[in-house]
């Protein structure tokens, strides 16, 4: 009896102290070990892998049963200890590039990773070249804390890969070996893409893998560059190829690049198109075609930009003087929906094709000033009305108290 | 011609009261005589809330899928329909400020004082009566600050002990604020409270005919004005005042629509009730969670009741006024009422 008691307080106790009946010894001594050699449990602890009861010895092999470090460490038992590069890559996809096994886990899981990192310059780096600089799985995401791609802890995470790849790509010595000049993640930085997704937490945002790819990463070729850019801004690619830059790649020139540049890509403004600082003149002069062009398409783009800022301005005003402008202002988001729509018709680079579409935010522009005029008008109205009214009951108070003061004299 | 009507009316009506009214009455006339105008301005803001009340009524429509497009169309489509509505509003915020300012000079004027007791305690009930017109009315627009005000003032009085959650679901006419809760506070807005305020108004206006003004204590001069027309006058031109101003308000700052209601939304930042339950919101808002056990927001509750009380009870507590003796405290605390009402609702607006 006394026995049992005992023995139930020590499963309690343990209980309670979280000891795990399944604890591996790799665990066990490491946890007790310092520094760089408890790290790996500690990470591996909140990972992914952990959760799926993939341990220590998946990796490293060896035995984790044993009672020991020399038992534990046995080569006969297939430990390897800390694994190089190719080793990384291999037992990676020992699992990952194993269909039946990865569908037991996640039945949508892909299983192409290893094949397109083969693809890569990074995969052709380490597994052709013996290139150990560049990088492995565990590189990107992490060799013990390893977590879901949208975990927010993650790596790989959208707000934390461009970060993941500055480890490589922002050490401009390192970059110099590759003949990469290192400034990417700066330019990306001060980028549209990265404003929208460090500052507006937009996880749609590109980060380097949306145009690199992510397991098979390569910068794309000038023929596929305006198709990279094509996935999020649709309609102007399908412009962009029915304009008479569509041949570009064929002498060379990177479609949305060459305006746009590539990682530092700065929101656009109209002055893209302005006739002394415009990005044509990077290529066309004022004698040509292109230039009049040019011209006409800045002329109805800042046309229309200034008469929305008018619009929005009197819409303000309106409203600021009690005017009630919800139709207003609804008529206005469309507008500036029209507007945005002829600022991409700008990639047909056709005035005429332009002018077409503009005609339709004109047409809603004037629509809302006449709205606007409408209801500033009433309210000069109603105030004049009261300047009125106001006048003439102030001239019949003073009148009332000039005879209060006549009858009490 | 006149003669003959008024002979008409004298045959079959006694008119005496009238006549003593229009040429018997007199009024006390001192330095403190403008202090007694306050009370006929908020009797006129009074009248136009009735008023635009039933030209509002025309048009407006007490149902959740309709009561906001109803108001939008009678600020948009109506003729005059944004005046009418825009005094409306107005009119109510200036008749509670109006009668505030009426209260607190009678106070300071100590003429709740024996025997004006009941009208002191009628003016408080016309007051609360006056607050209670403006939280059911705020709700009516069934825009999106109303909606979530609403939710949050009637809130509070699931707080009271015992029959707290059986009063909010009277109030609200269920768990939330719904259709349900706009048809009750509807039919509260336009048929209980103008029953109710039009019963103890005419007490309140009966006791200062049947009592006259009364004249603050230590006064010497013994001047007085007939009622009609010297008194009348005077309310006349106080009168046309608040109508130049209120007509100024409602051109210059139109009351606002706001957004319709979505109920799906999450509650916008910064929701507060109109400014004069800010103090009482500001109240509760400071309560913390529990006191010693008791939730903070029923502590808040009692606090505001007590205070409510004491105010009511002033010709009571007032000993030393009744005995026509100056009473310094009452004046004190008075003006410490004033600073506190005051800088609360600044803070409570601001923070």
């Amino acid at each position: 009896m006394k026995t049992r008691t005992i023995l139930i307080l020590i499963a309690l106790i343990s209980f309670g102290l979280g000891v795990h009946a399944d604890e591996t010894s790799c665990e066990i001594c490491h946890s007790k070990l310092k520094g760089r050699l408890s790290q790996p449990v500690t990470q591996w602890k909140n990972s992914i892998h952990q959760q799926n009861d993939i341990n220590c010895a998946n990796c490293h092999g060896g035995d984790p049963s044993a009672k020991n470090m020399k038992a534990a460490h046995s080569r006969s038992k297939g430990w390897i200890g800390k694994p190089g590069p190719i080793q990384i890559v291999k037992l990676c996809g020992t699992c990952h590039a194993n269909e039946s096994f990865m569908k037991k886990y996640d039945p949508n899981s892909r299983t192409d990773q290893l094949k397109n990192y083969m693809t890569s310059n990074h995969g052709i780096n380490i597994m052709k070249k013996e290139d150990g600089r560049a990088a492995t799985c565990a590189s990107c995401h992490g060799a013990h804390d390893v977590l879901k791609a949208m975990n927010p802890r993650s790596h790989v995470y959208p707000e934390n890969v461009v970060d993941t790849c500055a480890k490589c790509h922002g050490d401009k010595k390192l970059m110099a070996q590759f003949d990469i000049s290192g400034n990417e993640v700066a330019d990306y930085k001060s980028s549209v893409h990265a404003t929208a997704l460090y500052k507006k937490h937009d996880l749609s945002a590109p980060t380097c893998n949306d145009c690199h790819g992510n397991h098979g990463a390569a910068p794309p070729g000038a023929a596929s560059v305006e198709k990279v850019c094509g996935t999020c801004h649709v309609m102007n690619q399908k412009l962009f190829d029915e304009s008479p830059h569509k041949e570009w790649d064929e002498i060379g020139l990177r479609g949305c690049v060459e305006c746009h540049s590539n990682h530092a890509i700065k929101p656009p403004t109209d002055a893209m198109l302005s006739t002394d600082k415009g990005v044509c003149l990077n290529c066309h002069d004022s004698t040509e075609p292109a230039f009049k062009t040019m011209e006409a398409m800045y002329k109805t783009l800042t046309g229309l930009e200034t008469k929305l800022m008018e619009t929005r301005e009197m819409v303000n005003n309106a409203a600021e003087k009690g005017m009630l402008m919800d139709d207003a202002m609804l008529k206005l988001q469309d507008a500036k929906t029209a507007y945005i729509k002829s600022r991409t018709a700008t990639h047909k680079f056709s005035s005429d094709y332009l002018d077409h579409i503009a005609k339709a935010a004109l047409v809603d522009v004037t629509n809302i000033q006449k709205l606007a005029k409408e209801r500033l008008m009433e309210v000069t109205k109603r105030r004049t009305s009261f300047y009125w009214f106001g006048g003439l009951f102030f001239i019949l108070l003073i009148l009332l108290g000039l005879k209060i003061r006549s009858m009490e004299k | 011609m006149l003669k003959k009507i008024n002979a008409w009316v004298e045959e079959r009506l006694d008119l005496s009261t009238l006549r003593h009214l229009t040429l018997e009455k007199t009024v006390p006339k001192h330095r403190y005589t403008p202090l007694h105008l306050f009370g006929g301005v908020a009797l006129f803001f009074f009248t136009v809330q009735i008023v635009t009340g039933i030209l509002l009524l025309l048009y407006y429509k007490p149902t959740a899928g309709e009561a906001f497009k109803s108001v939008e169309f009678i600020v948009t489509q109506v003729p005059y329909g944004w005046l009418i509505r825009s005094i409306h509003s107005w009119s109510a915020n200036l008749m509670i400020l109006a009668i505030f300012i009426h209260m607190f000079a009678k106070y300071f004027l100590k003429a709740y004082r024996k025997p004006r007791e009941l009208t002191w305690v009628s003016g408080f009930i016309l007051l609360v009566l006056a607050m209670g017109f403006g939280f059911t009315g705020y709700l009516l627009p069934w825009n999106e600050l109303a909606f979530f005000a609403t939710g949050v003032g009637t809130e509070s009085v699931a707080a009271t002990p015992v029959i707290g959650h059986w009063l909010l679901l009277i109030l609200r006419g269920g768990e939330n604020v719904t259709g349900a809760t706009l048809s009750r506070f509807f039919a509260i807005h336009v048929t209980v409270l103008p029953l109710v305020i039009i019963g103890i108004l005419s007490i309140h206006l009966l006791l200062i005919q049947a009592q006259g003004m009364s004249k603050p204590i230590g006064i010497k001069e013994k001047g007085e004005i007939p009622f009609v027309p010297n008194f009348m006058l005077r309310d006349l031109m106080m009168w046309l005042g608040a109508l130049i101003v209120l007509v100024g308000l409602a051109t210059f700052f139109p009351w606002e629509l706001g957004h319709a209601v979505d109920t799906f939304a999450s509650a916008p930042a910064g929701i507060k009730p109109e400014w004069y339950f800010l103090s009482m919101y500001q109240t509760l808002k400071w309560m913390p969670p529990f006191f010693i056990g008791i939730s903070g927001e029923l502590i808040g509750i009692t606090l505001i009741s007590i205070a409510g009380a004491l105010v009511l009870l002033v010709p009571f507590l007032d000993r030393k006024a009744s005995r026509e003796e100056k009473s310094p405290w009452f004046t004190i605390i008075g003006v410490l009422a004033i600073i506190f009402l005051i800088a609360i609702t600044i803070y409570a607006r601001f923070s």
